[in-house]
């Protein structure tokens, strides 16, 4: 049984760490906390919903379109939404990319109204089972996702050239600008870099998670404790924190009674902050 | 910020009359609404807008002060009075421990914690049996009376009373405005360095603050509770309710006394008119005027509304020394 | 003359750099004691352990014989040490007079007398003028201005300058001088960080080098102005410097 919840664990750790890693990559390079990551999580799942609900494709498919459709979201917010407020004082931001979220969010409840939906045509199904772990191959295959889109994502920043220069202006934004690093196409781009990453987890949700107007503040939170574990700017600790994230929410959510898992999840973010803010591994 | 004193008091005389003009119980109802919506907000100016301390999620202190009451009285047949209390000290001990905790480190810690805090408070009420869960309380009727924090038929004394609090608020911020404390919180807002190097125990005075929005918004969610004698956690506990005081007071004038009120009164009667006039097909479109309202306001007016007042009086001064 | 500030052996790491070590000074009522050094010597962290910004690793901080060594730069401040920063943190959004109000706050509650106060130390700085204007509106060397009197306006005994005069024209520089050399009349101990040599030199009493965290030299100014290795330290090992 154990070896069970810690299965789970691990593979919804492995969604909570590739979301997480999405809000660093704003969060590190231009400085800003997207309070509208988990509604952007919400959006993806929709439209991975749409592609299967409506336009009866597979997931092999709806990936490519809702990496075009989030781009393109991805782009026109820092357009209108980033670009104004990156260089203001933190309520702005604050106010801007929560007041997007809470768009999104009424969006989402006019088009598609409040009702938990789920996929039902999906491309994964069934269980796998290795030794006597049953798991569902939906979240089999997120899990794998996660760990394949957060691999990617570190080749990336560790060893192009692009990537290194996302990590300089992480790192200090003068001495970038200074070094000829241009700042403009490198935050659009870490903008689009982190809404591939919420189309692969919203995707790959889509398959198996409830999908709901308000699914996103829930993901936020766990994606920010994710990142508060593993310490600021460091992606390996982003993937280790959610990692543990989802280890804590299989334990707990077993343990104890399921609604308290997220009170567990909230404790120890506050333990966090008041005794080991710099998490982990971070600065 | 008005032309003069006079200002503020008539707009006191036109808020005491109005009820007595617009009689039908929807625009009371509306204009009830509207005043507690701007008592939370100027609670959330205190530490939002003066101490410069994003909190998201000063709902959980409304819920907090509305569930003290209900539970209260359903389940130990405490009056709502003491209801009110108990939901101060337990708003307040939330606050201190959040506050505690974040205020050490960063404001974006801090945000998230108070972001989660709403959300959480939602998640445990709507599973918590004993507090009715999803299914809420319903406070019992008794004869309208002071004593019963009860009133039926014209429903009036709610008003009058939410209008009292709200006139305590506009002076307590007033008050801190003019004094040490408002000097301390708007120093802080802007440099933490510099008001340590000044003497501000920083810790200490963003707590304050904190604790003091958390009793303040607290004593609103008891009102509710009373005036509304229904709650449960969807109700008392939804990020929007959080969102709108944040917003109320932006959009209004952050950092000023009368930006919440400004605020509310554009934004919550705009905001019922537009539920009211969408019926069940505007679901959601309210919170959408809301949020395109806030981003626009952030980025094209960041000191809202009041800015916005103070410049076209000017202009119209300006027009009148030119003819003059 | 009574030593006020007395720093013992302070040092202080970041991971594995030394940014001070065992650094060693004093500063008396009424002394000017100019720090100077090279960028990235380590003036800047020094006064952060002074004032509290920083908590040292080793060593102690005497204000009137009592170690403050790391307590909170809101504390140092009551018990009489105020500054100013490298970059200027003023609240644009308050008036000048609001400004260096905050400052005065610190020996009483009151508005009215910490309105006085600042009104005195307007007038002592020559920006009275000023008072009711938005420090957004202002020129830097005003808002050093402001910020220099809102440190005064606390009446500390320990006022620590980091590089006040950095950007100003030279009769900016001249007018601040003559400021902080009145200031010292009154009694108070003065730190002063400073870039600009034509102006600390003639004005402080001692000056101490300080050369990547380490105590290069310490003594009179014509003494120090003459000392080989502060000449190497900031002018490079073979200049030839008739001074």
């Amino acid at each position: 049984m154990l070896a069970q919840l810690l299965a789970n664990g691990i593979l919804m750790g492995s969604v909570f760490a590739l979301i997480a890693s999405g809000l660093a990559f704003i969060y590190g390079p231009l400085n800003l906390v997207n309070f509208a990551h988990g509604d952007l999580v919400m959006t993806s799942m929709y439209v991975a919903f749409l592609c299967a609900d409506r336009l009866h494709v597979r997931i092999w498919l709806a990936l490519p379109i809702t990496f075009v459709i989030m781009g393109i979201i991805g782009l026109l917010d820092y357009r209108f939404l980033v670009r104004p407020v990156l260089h203001a004082p933190r309520l702005a931001q604050a106010l801007t990319t929560h007041g997007f979220g809470v768009g999104l969010q009424a969006l989402a409840l006019f088009f598609m109204g409040p009702d938990f939906r789920t996929i039902s045509n999906v491309t994964f199904s069934g269980t796998l089972s290795v030794a006597s772990l049953n798991v569902g191959v939906a979240r089999f295959m997120a899990g794998v996702a996660g760990v394949v889109a957060f691999a990617l994502l570190y080749v990336f920043l560790q060893y192009s050239k692009t990537g290194k220069a996302v990590q300089a202006i992480a790192m200090n934004r003068e001495a970038a600008a200074l070094i000829g690093i241009d700042l403009e196409r490198m935050y659009a781009l870490s903008l689009v870099i982190s809404m591939l990453c919420v189309g692969v987890a919203g995707v790959f949700l889509s398959q198996f998670y409830y999908i709901f107007p308000v699914v996103g503040p829930p993901l936020l939170s766990m994606a920010w404790v994710a990142m508060v574990i593993g310490g600021f700017g460091s992606m390996p600790g982003a993937f280790i924190g959610g990692i543990i994230v989802g280890l804590t929410q299989a334990i707990s959510g077993y343990v104890m009674n399921p609604a308290l898992k997220d009170a567990i999840m909230y404790i120890i973010f506050v333990g966090l902050m008041a005794f080991k803010p710099r998490g982990l591994f971070g600065w | 910020m008005l032309r003069s004193r006079g200002g503020y008091w008539l707009l006191l005389l036109v808020a005491l009359v109005l009820p007595l003009v617009l009689t039908p119980s929807f625009f009371r109802h509306i204009m009830t609404m509207t005043l507690m919506y701007a008592c939370m907000a100027q609670a959330w100016n205190i530490v939002g807008g003066y101490a410069g301390q994003i909190a998201l999620g000063n709902v959980v202190f409304f819920g907090l002060g509305a569930y003290s009451a209900a539970l209260g009285f359903v389940k130990f047949g405490l009056s709502p009075w003491l209801g009110l209390l108990i939901g101060i000290v337990v708003s307040a001990t939330v606050a201190a421990v959040i506050g505690w905790a974040s205020f050490k480190t960063s404001g974006i810690y801090f945000a998230i914690a108070t972001l989660g805090i709403g959300e959480l408070a939602r998640t445990l009420f709507v599973s918590w049996r004993w507090a009715e869960g999803s299914v809420g309380i319903e406070m019992p009727i008794l004869p309208s009376s002071l004593l019963n924090f009860q009133f039926h038929g014209a429903r009036l004394p709610y008003y009058y009373m939410i209008l009292g609090l709200l006139v305590l608020y506009f002076w307590i911020v007033t008050r801190i405005g003019n004094s040490r404390f408002g000097y301390y919180l708007r120093t802080i807002s802007v440099s933490e360095i510099a008001a340590e190097a000044v003497g501000i125990d920083v810790l200490h005075y963003k707590m304050v603050a904190f604790v003091l929005a958390a009793v303040m918004t607290s004593v609103c969610g008891t009102f509710y509770n009373q005036y509304l004698l229904y709650i449960d956690p969807w109700s008392v506990f939804p990020s929007t309710i959080s969102m709108m005081m944040l917003f109320i007071t932006v959009f209004g004038g952050v950092g000023t006394a009368i930006g919440p009120v400004i605020g509310a009164a554009i934004l919550i009667p705009l905001g019922e008119l537009t539920r009211g006039a969408l019926g069940g097909q505007g679901k959601g479109i309210d919170y959408l005027i809301n949020s395109v309202l806030m981003v626009a306001i952030t980025i094209l007016e960041p000191r809202g509304v009041l800015q916005l007042l103070r410049w076209l009086s000017g202009r119209k001064e300006r027009k009148h020394d030119q003819s003059a | 003359m009574t030593k006020v500030l007395e720093v013992l052996g302070l040092t202080k790491r970041f991971g594995g750099l030394i940014a001070n070590h065992n650094i060693t000074l004093d500063c008396a009522e009424g002394e000017v004691l100019g720090i100077i050094g090279p960028n990235g010597a380590g003036k800047t962290t020094l006064l952060n352990c002074i004032n509290g910004q920083l908590r040292p690793d080793s060593g102690q901080v005497l204000l009137a014989g009592h170690n403050i060594a790391g307590s909170l730069p809101h504390v140092a401040c009551k018990l009489g040490i105020s500054r100013t920063f490298q970059i200027v943190q003023v609240v644009d959004s308050m008036t000048v007079l609001a400004n260096v109000m905050v400052g005065a706050f610190v020996r009483s509650t009151k508005v009215s007398h910490a309105q006085a106060e600042a009104e005195e130390a307007l007038d002592f700085v020559g920006i009275q003028a000023l008072a009711e204007a938005p420090v957004s509106s202002l020129t830097l060397a005003q808002k050093r201005k402001v910020e220099f009197a809102r440190a005064l306006a606390a009446h500390p005994k320990v006022l620590l300058l980091d590089e006040l005069l950095a950007g100003l024209t030279s009769t900016e520089i001249k007018e601040m001088t003559a400021r902080i050399d009145q200031v010292r009349k009154r009694g108070v101990a003065i730190l002063w960080i400073e870039h600009v040599m034509e102006a600390i030199m003639p004005v402080a009493d001692r000056i101490f080098v300080l050369c990547f965290g380490e105590k290069l030299a310490e003594g009179k100014p014509a003494e120090v102005a003459h000392d080989k290795r502060c000449i190497e330290a900031y002018l490079g090992e073979d200049t030839d410097v008739e001074s």
